[in-house]
């Protein structure tokens, strides 16, 4: 019997475990793919040898990528589903781009724009509620505005021509431009100045080297403890605070952490007429062997496919149909503009600049190696340039019709990858019940039956039509603008990257799965706390930070209304990722860790048994401790850190909310 | 013993033979029909047409290239091995049943092609006989169809439809490699647009989960295939050592692109540090 089991080590589930650890709870944390324990040994940063879907080192597939197939999911359309397992999820591939939702997103703005947005999907509470959370992930990360490259430079040039003003906070107002706030370890020391290997060893090199390389993972500099290297994904940040969490909190309790341990159904029962999540079954991807373990509460992070079709396959009530529905993407569409000089596009971060339209959405600034270059090039819903147009073929600010240059044509635009900028847009995207996560017909995988993701991009709501055609109109006027002699629109069919809201949380039961607290309406002690329990596409931002802000939040109320603890958020100051504590290399004092009460309900500990290798069985088996993840292991010794200081309040973040929990 | 699909086969030529034997549901199977011809001659048409396909992508000087007319001084997708990244891909990631593929096909070929049978030309009988009994070994005993094939297939079909004296040509297994650069962009206009539009009027109206699950798969395919044919063209794929995790050579991509100019691994950084935007830290 654990007190929390988190379901999902991708950008929310470590959130919550880190968050529940440093308050003494015992946390089970189950990750399905592998454990990416050493990085720097078992990523090449080569293009295929990370990305191919087959086999890939971030795959959605088990341990094993050359043995073991991957996991297949049906995309009922054109379309290109870009998930990642292990531990770090989709963060591992991530540019770290940290962004807070547009504030007409939420429930109660009164802004002049407030007709701007998808109103009938709000946050189910007010921008201000959220701040303090947004500023706890952020001083936890931390974020931290981006350095400038020579890719930047042309950006901003472009943004500057096209009169739009530099943004200098972070709250999102009105038209502007502006560095990423990216939750990157800035450049420092010999990074970002030299590109001798030798030289940009840690410490000599500390943050961001600019390699270029930020989609296959991130293992520099080389030689810095994982909790130094340059980008915050989850397995450099959250991660190994939550496995250290005795460390650098007093009282607290290192999570457990598994991998290859794919969840496969969530168990309930009836209690006084509420149905109540009781623990899990899981799958071990190395052994086949299954287990089950229980637990006071439940947390589902496994990101918007995954956890639907775990709660599909778990057969758990949907009384208003809105399980898997809703999903939204941003529905990316990709500008390219080609020049007749150096932008750099390939070398510095993925993305460190940006330009945003409340009520509209916002252009992220993409550099690329040049095969992912070569996929966006060729990604296209409008045919083949000049010959069809698939029923497409739209024409605007961009040279000639929308479609994929193809021949001698592609080989032309890639001729010098350094020579192109690109622009992906973020569009602020409406909720739609149709687009949604169904168990498909084909086969299933050793999971149970496999989601299918269906999304009809050319049915998408008019708004988000119209808002998809302004920012493409932009996009292709900035890059112009930067000076480009060519830009060329692809018109992509739905990538699906910017996954969000497909287990929305709502203001009401009509349209929403959960309630404000991350809790679901139907389940009770059943949580979501991953990109999915967003409840709309936070107009256009990029959707991590907001859900690591969610998961923040979810856990605080898990911690309060289950176990009777304190909230925390607002009256204290975060621990840094980078604090030496969180490595796990660091020497430890075992005789300075303190000895602070757990919480309420003490956990009877280590107590999975192994079932019946019978899907979603009840059955109990003979008792058989599952394995530990190897990286988790803490070492002999650790230094503690004192409690971290009182913070002065910046917000209220037990408000009154509209939509009451019960 | 030859299934049913071998009648079809020898008399109309193998790509219509090998199309009708995949959407025949429980069709009658030879036995014993693995042989060293047989893998050859399966293996044939499928590399052969995605070959044909992959230098439609990124054309380079190779045989594929200037039979369609267009050619380039430069590496291009045969060189990268992009026909095997495709021809592994498809069978490793998309793990489709027999149930599914059928349907894609019988929609292929009633549905768009409306292919005329009889007025195409033949192909000699010991290459067709040996594509009937190969297709039917890959069938014995299996749940799944390589998606190779299926994709080589369609595709193939697609050039008679557009081409019907494609099935002659430096390529007799594969009539899309015989095709010429703007005849490829024709068929595979008809694979995006056609085929997939009227595979919709029968499953667009379906209940979940069989909605549009065979239209849909050829919209995947539309968009998937040249953009899965550009990656590899530009990765590291044929070079890479999965062993060692190293390459052999500077990849053909990298010098393509002009990327990372006098490198063959990733480099660990760049000085391009130019300090923050207006001051702002």
């Amino acid at each position: 019997m654990r007190q929390v089991i988190v379901v999902g080590a991708g950008a929310g589930g470590p959130v919550v475990a880190k968050e529940l650890a440093a308050r003494g709870i015992d946390v089970l944390l189950l990750e399905g793919g592998t454990a990416h324990a050493d990085p720097t040994a078992e990523w090449s940063r080569y293009e295929n040898d990370a990305n191919n879907q087959v086999d890939g080192y971030l795959r959605v597939g088990p341990s094993g990528r050359f043995e073991r197939p991957a996991w297949y999911r049906e995309l009922p359309q054109a379309s290109h589903l870009w998930q990642v397992s292990g531990i770090g999820g989709t963060t591992l591939h991530y540019y770290a781009n940290s962004l807070r939702a547009m504030p007409g997103t939420f429930l109660g703005y009164d802004g002049p724009d407030a007709s701007a947005y998808d109103t009938a999907h709000p946050f189910p509470f007010t921008y201000r509620e959220l701040l303090p959370y947004y500023e706890w992930v952020e001083e936890t990360l931390p974020v931290a505005t981006a350095a400038m490259g020579t890719k930047e430079e042309v950006f901003f040039r472009g943004a500057q021509r096209m009169g739009l003003p530099l943004l200098r906070g972070r709250d999102q107002a009105g038209d502007s431009y502006r560095p990423q706030p990216n939750a990157i370890l800035q450049p420092r020391g010999t990074a970002g100045r030299t590109t001798e290997r030798e030289l940009l060893r840690f410490p000599q090199a500390q943050g961001c080297t600019m390699c270029g390389y930020c989609f296959q993972g991130c293992v520099l500099p080389r030689e810095a403890p994982r909790n130094l290297r340059a980008k915050r994904s989850t397995d450099n940040s959250y991660v190994p605070m939550a496995v250290t969490a005795d460390r650098w909190s007093e009282g607290g309790r290192p999570v457990d952490l598994r991998a290859d341990s794919f969840v496969t159904r969530v168990h309930t029962e009836r209690r006084r007429g509420r149905t109540v999540a009781t623990g899990v079954s899981w799958r071990d991807g190395t052994t086949g062997e299954r287990f089950r373990e229980d637990a006071e509460v439940v947390v589902l992070a496994g990101g918007c496919v995954e956890t639907p079709r775990l709660w599909q396959n778990s057969e758990l009530p949907d009384p208003n149909g809105w399980v898997g529905r809703g999903f939204t993407d941003h529905a990316f569409d990709w500008i390219l503009g080609v020049f007749d000089h150096d932008t750099g596009s390939s070398r510095g971060t993925g993305s460190s600049s940006r330009a945003d339209f409340p009520g509209r959405g916002g252009l992220e600034h993409v550099g690329l190696p040049p095969a992912l270059q070569a996929f966006a090039t060729t990604f296209s819903d409008s045919g083949v340039r000049g010959s069809y147009t698939n029923g497409r073929g739209v024409t605007g600010a961009w040279d000639g019709q929308t479609g994929r240059p193809i021949g001698n044509e592609l080989k032309e635009v890639l001729a010098d990858v350094d020579r192109l900028i690109n622009i992906v847009t973020l569009t602020d995207d409406d909720v739609e019940a149709s687009n949604r996560v169904v168990p498909s017909s084909l086969p299933g995988d050793e999971h149970g039956p496999i989601p299918k993701v269906v999304f009809d991009k050319r049915s998408r709501s008019k708004r988000t039509r119209a808002n998809r055609e302004f920012l493409a109109d932009r996009a292709a006027e900035l890059i112009r603008a930067a000076g480009a002699t060519r830009v060329l629109r692809l018109d992509w069919p739905p990538l699906i990257l910017h996954a969000q809201s497909s287990m929305r949380m709502g203001h009401r039961d009509r349209d929403s799965v959960l309630w404000h607290t991350g809790e679901s309406r139907a389940v009770q002690r059943l949580y979501v706390a991953d990109n999915s329990a967003l409840p709309n596409g936070l107009g256009g931002p990029n959707p991590t930070l907001t859900t690591q802000a969610i998961a923040t939040r979810t856990a605080e109320r898990i911690a309060v209304d289950r176990f009777g603890l304190d909230p925390w958020v607002g009256s204290e100051a975060p621990v840094v990722s980078t604090d030496p504590a969180g490595d796990r290399r660091a020497p430890r004092d075992r005789s300075a860790v303190s000895t602070r009460a757990r919480a309420p309900g003490a956990p009877a500990h280590q107590s999975a048994t192994r079932t019946a290798d019978t899907r979603g069985s009840s059955r109990a088996g003979p008792r058989v401790r599952p394995r530990r993840t190897s990286w988790h292991r803490p070492p002999a010794s650790a230094v503690l850190r004192p409690p971290p200081p009182t913070a002065s309040p910046a917000g209220d973040p037990t408000a009154a909310d509209p939509s009451r929990h019960p | 013993m030859l299934g049913a699909g071998s009648v079809v086969l020898t008399a109309a030529g193998p790509v219509e033979g090998v199309a009708r034997w995949l959407a025949t549901p429980g069709g009658e199977l030879p036995a014993g029909a693995a042989s060293s011809p047989v893998t050859e001659a399966l293996g044939l048409l499928a590399r052969d047409t995605i070959r044909g396909f992959v230098v439609w992508v990124v054309p380079g000087d190779d045989p594929y290239s200037r039979a369609q007319g267009q050619v380039s001084p430069t590496p291009g997708a045969i060189d990268a091995r992009a026909d095997e990244f495709l021809l592994e891909g498809l069978d490793g990631l998309l793990p489709f049943p027999d149930d599914l593929l059928r349907p894609v096909l019988q929609a292929l070929r009633t549905g768009s092609t409306e292919l005329p049978v009889p007025a195409l030309p033949t192909v000699p009988d010991p290459l067709a006989e040996a594509l009937d009994d190969g297709l039917a070994t890959v069938l014995a005993n299996d749940e799944a169809v390589p998606l190779a094939l299926v994709v080589a297939t369609l595709l193939n079909l697609l050039a008679v439809s557009v081409e019907p004296a494609s099935v002659a040509g430096p390529f007799p297994a594969a009539p899309f490699a015989n095709l010429s650069h703007e005849a490829k962009t024709e068929a595979f206009r008809r694979l995006e647009e056609d085929a997939a539009g009227t595979a919709a009027i029968a499953d667009a109206d379906l209940s979940e989960p069989a909605k549009r699950s065979v239209s849909g798969l050829l919209r995947l395919l539309g968009s998937a295939l040249p953009t899965f044919t550009a990656f590899a063209s530009y990765s590291e794929f044929h070079a890479f050592d999965r062993t060692t995790g190293t390459v052999s050579r500077r990849p053909i991509g990298w010098d393509l692109s002009n990327f990372s100019p006098g490198n063959q691994v990733p480099v660990d950084g760049w000085d391009e540090f130019k300090g923050y935007h207006r001051g702002l830290m």
